[in-house]
């Protein structure tokens, strides 16, 4: 039997932003277009070259446009990911596949938003309209009662964990202290020289018990973006290439998007353990080979529960993990060590592709030692994507 | 309480029975002829045996939080900071969320019998709140 593999035959070669802010002043489509354009400069690739596009389905900022806007010349394939941040790592996937199967030369991903200016995510969903539509009906299971955030809706499982596991509302205050440590040596965080404190996190008002106020990402306006390219040609290009060992997508088990109570176990990430199980394999590595990991944080208490369904500690452990302080840049983990959602901006996970480029390529703010592989996840409690990040292919 | 309206149901032509029980006092679960599985939340076919042959039983009304929140923010009306919602476990062994109601903040814990309490909050939203087992 032949064996098919897309490890190794891509990279990232380049990645481009705006700075992350609450109100950006500029529209979408600009934001889009300034990030694709610095992703392309960054990695020494003419933009007129760029023949595939890979984007979220929440993104406002159509393909063919940012195509058209930077003097593309023949877009060959155009796709779009669904489930809000749960796509994150997806269109890498998609660029992966077109590149290593030679529908594509060179694919551009992105994530545009002016989510804090425009429309917040976190003013939730009570005002839809009635209408027969699948994802009308499935809000209304759980808004007319009242369930009508994503915080709210990522509580209901945190609730769950903590009766089952024991751990407490400390342990996801250990997560956002040190989110915000690295943020804080991070100038292009928003949190630049904001730490915080254990005693300021318990501090902090309640959103939806059990979750408090730091234990929500933030609100944020800004475009990040990243190039993919074959290996052969990444070897070429400006930078140390950040190979795509790795890459996959996960929906199972009972799967709703943000609300699957009804599966056996709601305090696991089923799909979490599907994306990391695929990734493993394709790149033939275990967690044990990862030496620092982007592990998406739109709410504390579901960072922990990856750290579990990503094998880097048991089912339950993460408070363990977590207390002896392995997530910080001293631990065996470090993570998110650009500040993640809760310290740097809230870009919908694709800030932290570009750190796990920066990590591969030394030139994160907070680097990480002998880096070989990078592990990136995407948004949890949906049908979510990983990607595996090496620094040899 | 405000006088605000809830967030709306959503209705479909796979949904409408159980919006339409509720309506008649009653708390309906999808029910499989074929292979004689509940589930929850319905859909147009049996997730077990994909048959389309579909009914529904009445529930009992009885059941365990299985998990539960309290809503802070954003304060949206009808609802008041604080209010708790659960994640019921019905003793037919489905579950679905709800608004916890008549109670006491000692009343909201893991394993806490409940009760439904359907309710009719407006001409067109009549939902199965759950309350304590005792009220």
């Amino acid at each position: 039997m032949s064996k098919i593999t897309i490890s190794g035959k891509s990279a990232i070669v380049g990645i481009g932003a705006t700075e992350f802010s609450k109100r950006s002043g500029r529209s979408e489509m600009r934001l889009a277009v300034e990030a694709v354009l610095a992703a392309c400069a960054d990695a020494g690739v003419d933009p007129s070259e760029v023949d595939g596009i890979s984007t979220y389905t929440m993104d406002n900022n159509p393909e063919m446009e940012v195509h058209r806007l930077i003097g593309g010349k023949a877009l060959k394939m155009f796709s779009r990911i669904d489930y809000g941040g749960g796509a994150a790592c997806g269109p890498l996937l998609q660029a992966a596949m077109a590149v290593a199967t030679g529908i594509c030369e060179c694919v551009v991903v992105y994530r545009a938003m002016n989510e804090r200016s425009e429309y917040r995510f976190g003013t939730g969903v009570a005002d839809r309209g009635a209408d027969p539509t699948y994802e009308t009906a499935a809000f209304g299971w759980h808004s007319p009662h009242g369930l009508i955030t994503p915080a709210s809706w990522v509580a209901m499982s945190a609730s769950a964990y903590l009766h089952k596991y024991g751990a407490t509302t400390e342990d996801f205050g250990r997560v956002s202290v040190g989110s915000r440590a690295m943020a804080a040596e991070n100038p292009n965080a928003w949190f630049y020289q904001q730490p915080v404190t254990l005693e300021d996190h318990q501090n902090s008002r309640w959103i939806c018990e059990p979750l408090r106020l730091l234990d929500c990402c933030q609100e944020s306006d800004g475009a990040v973006a990243c190039v993919v390219v074959s290996d052969e040609r990444a070897k070429e290009l400006n930078h140390k290439p950040a190979y795509i060992r790795g890459a996959a997508q996960g929906a199972c088990d009972d799967q709703q998007s943000m609300t699957s109570y009804y599966r056996e176990d709601i305090t696991r990430l089923t799909e979490c353990s599907l994306v990391a199980d695929q990734l493993y394999r394709q790149a033939g590595i275990g967690p044990r080979d990862i030496q620092t990991a982007v592990i998406y944080d739109h709410f504390t208490p579901y960072v922990m529960t990856q750290l579990e369904e990503y094998g880097f500690c048991q089912r339950g452990e993460a408070k363990d993990f977590l207390r002896s302080g392995e997530h910080l840049l001293t631990g065996s983990l470090p993570i998110n060590t650009h500040g993640g959602q809760l310290g740097e901006a809230y870009i919908h996970g694709m800030n932290g592709v570009a750190e796990g480029v920066r990590q591969i390529r030394g030139q994160s703010v907070n680097q990480v030692d002998n880096v070989q592989h990078v592990l990136v996840t995407a948004g949890t409690g949906v049908p979510t994507s990983g990607l595996l990040l090496g620094a040899e292919n | 309480m405000s006088n605000a309206l809830r967030p709306r149901i959503g209705v479909n032509k796979d949904t409408q029975f159980f919006w339409d029980g509720l309506k008649q006092g009653k708390l309906l679960i999808q029910h499989c002829q074929a292979c004689d599985q509940l589930q929850h939340p319905p859909g147009p076919c049996c997730k077990h045996c994909q048959s389309f042959e579909l009914d529904a039983i009445e529930s009992t009304g009885r059941g365990t939080i299985h998990s539960f929140v309290r809503m802070h923010h954003p304060v949206v009306p009808p609802f008041e900071s604080g209010h708790p919602i659960v994640l019921v476990e019905l003793e037919e062994g489905t579950r679905l969320i709800a608004d916890f109601i008549n109670s006491t903040p000692d009343q909201v814990f893991i394993g806490a019998a409940v009760k439904v309490a359907i309710t009719e909050c407006d001409d067109e939203v009549t939902l199965a709140l759950f309350e304590p087992a005792s009220a």
